[in-house]
């Protein structure tokens, strides 16, 4: 598998604290890696140390496969823990300066990332006059410059508003899908971040103390589908014959648990209507992102 | 590095403050013409010598008696433009700004995490304040010229005025990037705006007053020593080749302590910048 990013025991010694603790982490290419953990648990400060901003007290980091930092890191694009702009400035002179830095000669890459996080009609206007969420899209647009190959974004969507939020959910999709671009992002917004990663690192006190996919994620909390008909008819045998479904346990009162195909509920429903069971209710339940996350990390600290 | 520069001086001439530091420039230095204007008007030589004595009696040290003098005329006025240290208090107070501000505003962070070495980061501010410096000094002195030459007249130039024109202008701007670079290495190392503009007006007020006082201590422990550790403050070093009349030693001086600065300054500051983490 080709590694986006990888760490060896890393560690980064503060006075009196290991905010990064022998860490391992390993983020495959095309990932979008949701990293979680409570405040102070040392997210930010392990993405300063990915992006060079800090330097590891040990062990190691590699990008892309390389130890040759400075020259991978030039296919990073970072928002760590704000946005750095020049308040003084406009969205555009903003963008523009980083156009100026990462050597871009088009210039109407600034006009195309305005446009892309939403910002065209207020490129013109100084930054000390956005309001946070502004702020924020300028800074994912900042991020986007130059078509990195990796995006480090620390709580991108803190501050952005329902659509904002949407909208970045969708960007960063897009990104990952059309461009194989891989992302590493933290955030407090569980239930979003579930929408969007792929794969998943706990971090407490520190320490990496759990990786795992979606897909396990899912197995980890039972996340199904559960499906009440009105009586069981032939419906066990539509499950795995027509839709491939073995993965399910049959609960009392004709309820079905369908483990997999989890975003296939309307297919689901379809089908077994289509052979004439019919079906009261369909819906995704389980424990979440957030109740696992509790249940990881809430408990008591050891 | 070079896409580094561009984006720096993009900066630079999108930045208030270098604007509003140039207004200043030029506001001070036609003050100062005025108060020349004033003086010639009001005192005659003789009156102001017998001041001068005065003061000089009771122990404030006055940088150049020829500041007195009334046939006041633009050749004599340009090197005096160089006494008193508006320059440089405007030079460290427009680099707080444009270097500490970044660290402020979390700029320093965009730019540092796409992969440029921490030394051309450092070079790339250092360079553009180094020549918003030299800037700001030709814009005062500019302003100066022509304030003076409507003022006062042009003034009867002097033999050999070409070579000395240039000695002055080269030893300043020299000096002047010593000045410059310090005040980078300050805003390096403290990294926030008040704290430097903080630290610029405790330099240029209770420096002096250290340095003198450095000065009697080691007078007092070795007595037979000449050595005046105050006449290498960069401030006083600027009012003594403010001159016209240039010996060799004062201009080597001059051009010696300028470098040292600037190199001192650059190692200082690209040292501590590669050392510490960005936040
Ligand atoms: N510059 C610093 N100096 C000293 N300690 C620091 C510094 N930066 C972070 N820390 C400490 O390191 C630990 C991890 O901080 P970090 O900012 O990485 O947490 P985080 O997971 O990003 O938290 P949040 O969710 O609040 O953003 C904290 O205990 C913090 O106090
Ligand atoms: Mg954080």
């Amino acid at each position: 598998m080709e590694y986006a990013l990888q760490t060896k025991d890393l560690v980064k010694v503060y006075p009196g604290s290991y905010a990064v603790h022998h860490v391992n982490m390993n983020i495959a290419r095309g990932d979008i890696y949701g990293f979680i953990g409570k405040n102070g648990a040392g997210k930010t400060t392990l993405m300063r140390l990915v992006s060079g901003l800090a330097k590891p007290t040990s062990g190691s980091i590699e990008l892309f496969g390389s130890t040759d930092l400075s020259k991978q890191r030039k296919r990073l694009g970072c928002m760590i823990e704000n946005p750095g702009l020049y308040p003084g400035m406009t969205a555009q002179q903003n963008l523009e300066v980083f156009r100026k830095v990462l050597g871009i000669a088009e210039k109407e890459v600034v006009e195309e990332m305005l446009e892309t996080v939403g910002l065209s009609d207020v490129g013109n206007k100084k930054v000390k006059k956005y309001s946070l969420g502004m702020k924020q899209r300028l800074g994912i647009a900042v991020a986007l410059l130059g078509h990195p190959d990796f995006l480090v974004l620390d709580e991108p969507i803190n501050g952005l508003d329902p659509s904002g939020i949407k909208d970045v959910r969708n960007l960063l999709l897009k990104l990952c899908r059309e461009k194989q671009i891989t992302i590493f992002l933290s955030s407090h917004i569980l239930g979003e971040l579930s929408k969007i990663a792929n794969r998943y690192g706990i971090i407490k006190n520190g320490k990496l103390i759990d990786e795992f996919t979606k897909e396990e994620l899912d197995l980890r909390c039972r996340r199904c589908l559960k499906i009440e008909l009105e009586q069981m008819g032939n419906a066990l045998k539509v499950l795995e014959t027509d839709l491939g479904i073995t993965n399910y346990d049959v609960l009392p009162s004709n309820t079905l648990r369908v483990f997999e195909r989890l975003e296939d509920a309307s297919m689901i429903n379809a089908t077994l209507v289509r052979s004439n069971n019919l079906v009261k209710s369909i819906a995704l339940s389980g424990q979440d992102l957030e109740g696992y996350f509790m249940d990881m990390i809430g408990g008591a600290d050891e | 590095m070079s896409n580094l520069l561009r984006a720096e001086f993009f900066k630079l001439f999108k930045s208030k403050a270098f604007y509003v530091c140039c207004l200043c420039m030029i506001g001070s230095s036609i003050i100062l013409i005025f108060t020349y204007k004033l003086l010639a008007m009001m005192y005659t030589p003789e009156m102001l010598n017998a001041m001068t004595e005065q003061m000089a009696g009771s122990g404030l040290a006055v940088s150049g008696t020829e500041m007195f003098m009334t046939d006041y005329t633009m050749v004599t006025i340009l090197p005096l433009s160089f006494t008193g240290n508006t320059f440089q208090l405007l030079i460290a107070i427009f680099t707080a700004i444009f270097v500490a501000g970044e660290y402020s505003c979390g700029a320093m962070k965009a730019i540092a995490s796409r992969g440029y070495s921490r030394v051309s980061i450092f070079a790339s501010k250092f360079l553009t304040t180094a020549i918003a410096a030299d800037l700001l000094v030709i814009v005062g002195l500019i302003t100066t010229m022509i304030f003076a030459v409507i003022v006062f007249g042009f003034g009867e130039v002097p033999d050999g005025f070409a070579l000395d024109l240039f000695k002055l202008l080269l030893v300043q701007f020299v000096l002047n990037l010593g000045v410059s670079s310090l005040f980078v290495a300050i805003s390096t190392v403290v990294r926030n705006m008040g704290g430097c503009i903080a630290i610029t007006i405790g330099i240029s007020s209770f420096l002096p007053l250290v340095l003198s006082l450095a000065d009697l201590i080691i007078g007092k422990i070795l007595p037979e020593s000449t050595l005046s550790i105050s006449s290498y403050w960069i401030v006083q070093v600027i009012a003594e080749n403010a001159t016209f009349d240039f010996t060799s030693t004062l201009l080597t001086k001059g051009l010696i302590t300028g470098i040292l600065y600037t190199l001192f300054s650059f190692l200082i500051g690209a040292v501590a910048f590669k050392a510490r983490d960005i936040n």
